[in-house]
């Protein structure tokens, strides 16, 4: 009887309360930590997902845009599509559509629009030719869909532009021609 | 008491395992989750900032080679340019393009130095870009497929999108692919017909400069896309930094071509064509007094180096290269411009609001273009300069520097001061002239004009040819008759002469026993003339050159002809040769007892209709009589309408009205130029429109009548002009010349 006495005096003993209440906090602080933890990385990955456009999209939208811009010849401002395509007077300021112009060495010019619109497929940053006869292509390929809203602008005779995106965070981009 | 049975499935302590383990596997895949977004987002930022950076940087270096090719391309016309390796291989595209990188700060945005001197020495420069660059030939080509650095535009078409070749001769071709080549001989030709304005025939049509339309860029020496009086020099090349390191494998796609952006890089050579173009420091609208200008009408575009605007003007178009200041209610291109037309955002607003550019312009807002005048200064005027007088030799240019930037060593006729009576006595003895024959060579002719010390005057000597017996003038001639130094002479003869002592007077040397001889001449051209009893003269008569040039056996009878005397010689400089004893440089302004050069007989001009006339002089000008005021037929096939006055231009360092009359009145149509340059800011301005009459008294103001317009033809161009150098980068959009951007 021995024996087993011993068995059951060293594994099942109770604790005490204060070793119960040491594990328990302990046991607690490590679930809150661990809980604390996986909020974090829950966190991290929202703002890097409510950032993505940030920091993902727009860089490639301006490193298009500071690239085509700074090749144009000559650029004009409209408030909508309808505006460009009926002749209307452009704008200086909230112009969703930018109409870019390239005179070519041989003395030629053509253009290009890159507008902020929904032609059907959704809303978008949108690339549009003018064709060698005057004519306004249909998009030819879409730059952003993430992009909510784009805004072209002349502030002190730069050339700026505010993206929007899907978190209505916004980041503003400036330029120039480098004719 | 019943002990608790421990499961033998699930060891002791599992559900721990399990807990960590599942929590551990859940925060590290949101670990890694997390990481890849922003090991995403780095890349994303890294090759923007790449990107971003390597068209910043070739941005840089498109400017700098804007400035510098057309400095290597003067020094391809300098003498010595072609001697040694060391003074031809810096001419050369690929180091200009390697120096277009160090100018650029490609290979080190901020030096080790500028950093220190900064206080920060140990920052980290965040250019990513930074690199030795040292693969020139794997950044910059010729347009693929040709080989070398420079594809130059002669020759050959490069193919749609390009500009209009020039042709030149095989060797100057060889020449402009390696380096810069500026030069007469690459011409508008067969490759251009019918894609310029005017007819490029080599016999007929308009080679050296035809019309072609204005660059369209910011700097307005004219409208963009308007047509304009010039020759395009150009050379196309592929750039792309990125492929050196091919940091990106889109850099180094294709063979690296595929992201290469193609430019035209031009240099238009632009002769002086504005209502005003002036190199100086220039008020327009008022006299020096504050008076405004009463009877001036400008049509056209103004280019100064500097301009101040009187309130009120209103102009057609403004250019300028060191800035401008405009009075209050100046009207350009018929817009009120304000006071400061370049404040941040006013130019933009005019361009997005009328969809061209301002027409008040200055060089310095136009990024990738470079006005420049080719303005020697006094030498301009002067054959005698030590720059002038050097033999130039070993030029990459078949054209050589001198003869293409001074107007005097352009000249087909020069006229020379070379001896005078004495140290004390500055009366001009002897003249040196020379003209251009039908070969294209220069024919000296030595002119005495004291015939004392003259024995014979075989060879022409002062345009003298033997004659005898007799002969019936209907035009005035100058004659010589006697032997052995003793002569007598009548000018302006006309009507029956015969050649016998009776005739002239007596026998101008009875001494001698050799029979005398007769000479004569066309009423010479020009001769020595005192003004105001004090100071001695060069008189020219324009109207007699034709005469005197057929004389020397220019004969050709068809003014049409471009071997027609007047044609093959539309120029004519006057100089002192101050390399000679007892001469010396004119002074600016003119001393009192300087010489100075006297126009007469020059209203009609008419002989001068197909290539114009140039008077070229480092003396003071007096124009003594009406100067191209007839009428003719404009040049053959040139289109211009009636009535016609033949090209003309005048330059010299002062001007004066009259000789020994003051005018009436200084009516000038045309257009005025000033090589005066800008000294800066303490410069004092000119004022164009303030003339002065041969006395040295200042016209009446209201008595100036000036009509200035532009050259709008290469046909109006005279035979001398001063030239500007417009030096343009273009892009040549591949994408429109691809897929569904050629439609």
């Amino acid at each position: 009887m021995k024996a087993p006495f011993v068995r059951l005096s060293r594994f099942r003993r109770g604790y005490t309360l204060v070793e119960l209440s040491l594990a328990m906090m302990t046991g607690m602080m490590i679930a809150a930590m661990l809980l604390a933890i996986f909020n974090q990385q829950v966190a991290f990955l929202k703002i890097f997902s409510a950032q993505s456009f940030l920091t993902s999209e727009a860089p490639i939208i301006n490193n298009y845009l500071s690239k085509v811009i700074g090749s144009a010849e000559g650029y004009q401002l409209y408030p909508n599509m309808t505006t460009l395509q009926g002749g209307g007077s452009p704008v200086l300021e909230d112009a969703p559509v930018l109409l870019l112009l390239f005179k070519e060495p041989d003395g030629t010019s053509r253009a290009s629009i890159l507008s902020f619109e929904n032609p059907g497929t959704g809303d978008g940053l949108y690339f549009r030719r003018v064709t060698t006869n005057g004519t306004i292509s249909d998009p030819e390929w879409v730059l952003s869909k993430e992009v909510d809203a784009v805004n072209f602008y002349v502030q002190e005779g730069v050339l700026r532009v505010r993206l929007t995106g899907p978190n209505q965070e916004q980041i503003v981009y400036s330029g120039a021609q480098q004719l | 008491m019943k002990a608790a049975r421990l499961s033998k499935r699930f060891p002791r302590g599992f559900v721990s395992y399990v807990l960590v383990l599942t929590t551990g596997v859940v925060l590290t895949i949101l670990m890694l989750s997390a990481y890849k977004r922003a090991a995403s987002a780095q890349v994303v930022q890294k090759e923007t900032q790449i990107r971003v950076d390597y068209a910043q940087k070739e941005e840089a270096v498109i400017r700098s080679i804007i400035n510098i090719a057309p400095n290597r391309a003067i020094r391809a016309m300098k003498s010595g340019a072609n001697a040694t390796s060391s003074s031809r291989d810096p001419l050369r595209w690929q180091n200009i393009f390697s120096e277009a990188l160090d100018q650029a700060n490609a290979r080190d945005s901020i030096s080790a130095s500028l950093k220190s001197s900064m206080g920060s020495a140990t920052g980290i420069t965040a250019n990513v870009g930074d690199s030795t660059l040292t693969n020139v030939n794997s950044m910059f080509d010729a347009i693929e497929p040709e080989p070398g650095y420079m594809s130059p535009g002669v020759n050959r078409s490069l193919g749609t999108g390009f500009p209009v070749p020039l042709n030149t001769t095989t060797t100057v071709a060889a020449n402009d692919a390696v380096y810069p080549i500026i030069s007469y001989d690459k011409k508008y030709g067969a490759l251009a017909q019918g894609k310029v304005l005017l007819s490029t025939d080599d016999a007929t049509g308009y080679t050296k400069f035809n019309k072609i339309p204005y660059p369209n860029i910011r700097f307005g020496y004219c409208a963009p896309g308007q047509p304009f009086v010039a020759k395009r020099n150009w050379w196309a090349f592929s750039l792309q930094l990125g492929e050196n390191d091919a940091l990106l494998n889109s850099f180094a796609r294709n063979g690296g071509s595929e992201g290469e952006r193609d430019f035209i890089l031009s240099i238009y050579e632009i002769p002086s064509q504005l209502a005003i173009s002036a190199e100086a420091f220039t008020s327009l609208g008022a006299h020096a007094d504050g008076t405004v200008w009463k009877h001036a009408t400008i049509e056209g575009g103004i280019y100064s180096t500097r301009a101040a605007v009187t309130s009120g003007m209103e102009l057609d178009r403004l250019s300028s290269r060191r800035g401008m200041t405009l009075g209050s209610n100046v009207t350009v291109g018929g817009k009120d411009m304000g006071e400061n037309p370049f404040k941040p955002g006013e130019r933009e607003k005019f361009e997005l609001e009328n969809g061209t550019f301002q027409p008040v312009t200055m060089a310095s807002e136009a990024g990738r273009a470079a006005f420049i005048p080719i303005n020697r200064g006094a030498e301009f005027f002067d054959r005698f300069t030590t720059a002038n007088r050097v033999t130039e030799a070993n030029t990459l240019s078949p054209t050589t520097w001198n003869t293409y930037s001074s107007g005097a060593m352009q000249c087909a006729m020069r006229l020379d001061i070379t001896k005078v009576a004495s140290s004390t006595n500055p009366l001009p003895t002897k003249l040196q002239f020379s003209y251009t024959n039908a070969s294209g060579t220069r024919v000296p002719i030595q002119w005495p004009l004291e015939f004392s010390e003259v024995s014979s005057f075989m060879g022409m000597q002062a345009g003298f040819a033997g004659i005898s017996g007799s002969r019936t003038f209907t035009e005035p001639v100058d004659l010589v008759y006697g032997t052995g130094g003793k002569w007598a002479v009548k000018y302006g003869v006309t009507g029956f002469v015969t050649f016998d002592d009776a005739y002239f007077g007596g026998d101008p040397n009875p001494e001698s026993n050799t029979a005398n001889l007769a000479y004569w001449r066309p009423q010479s051209p020009w001769e020595v003339k005192m003004l105001h009893g004090t100071r001695y003269s060069i008189a020219v008569y324009p109207e007699r050159i034709q005469r005197m040039l057929e004389h020397f056996g220019l004969t050709e009878s068809n003014p049409a002809s471009p071997l027609y005397a007047c044609a093959l010689n539309p120029s004519l400089v006057v100089n002192v040769d101050y390399t000679q004893t007892n001469l010396y440089p004119p002074s600016f302004p003119a001393a009192a007892n300087d010489y100075a050069v006297l126009l007469y007989e020059c209203d009609d001009l008419t002989d001068f209709k197909e290539k114009g006339f140039s008077l070229v002089t480092n003396m003071r000008l007096y124009i003594g009589d009406d100067f191209n005021v007839v009428s003719t037929t404009a040049p053959t096939n040139s289109g211009l309408p009636s009535p016609y006055y033949p090209a003309a231009s005048l330059f010299a360092p002062e001007k004066r009205y009259g000789t020994d009359l003051d005018p009436f009145e200084v009516k000038i149509t045309g257009q005025l130029g000033h090589l005066g340059g800008d000294t800066g800011a303490s410069g004092s301005k000119v004022h164009l429109l303030d003339l002065k009459n041969g006395s040295e008294t200042e016209t009446a103001k209201d008595r100036i009548n000036v009509n200035l317009k532009p050259i709008t033809h290469p046909a109006e161009l005279p035979p001398i002009t001063m030239m500007n150098w417009l030096v343009v980068v273009e892009e040549r959009h591949k994408e429109f010349y691809t897929g569904n951007g050629t439609n």
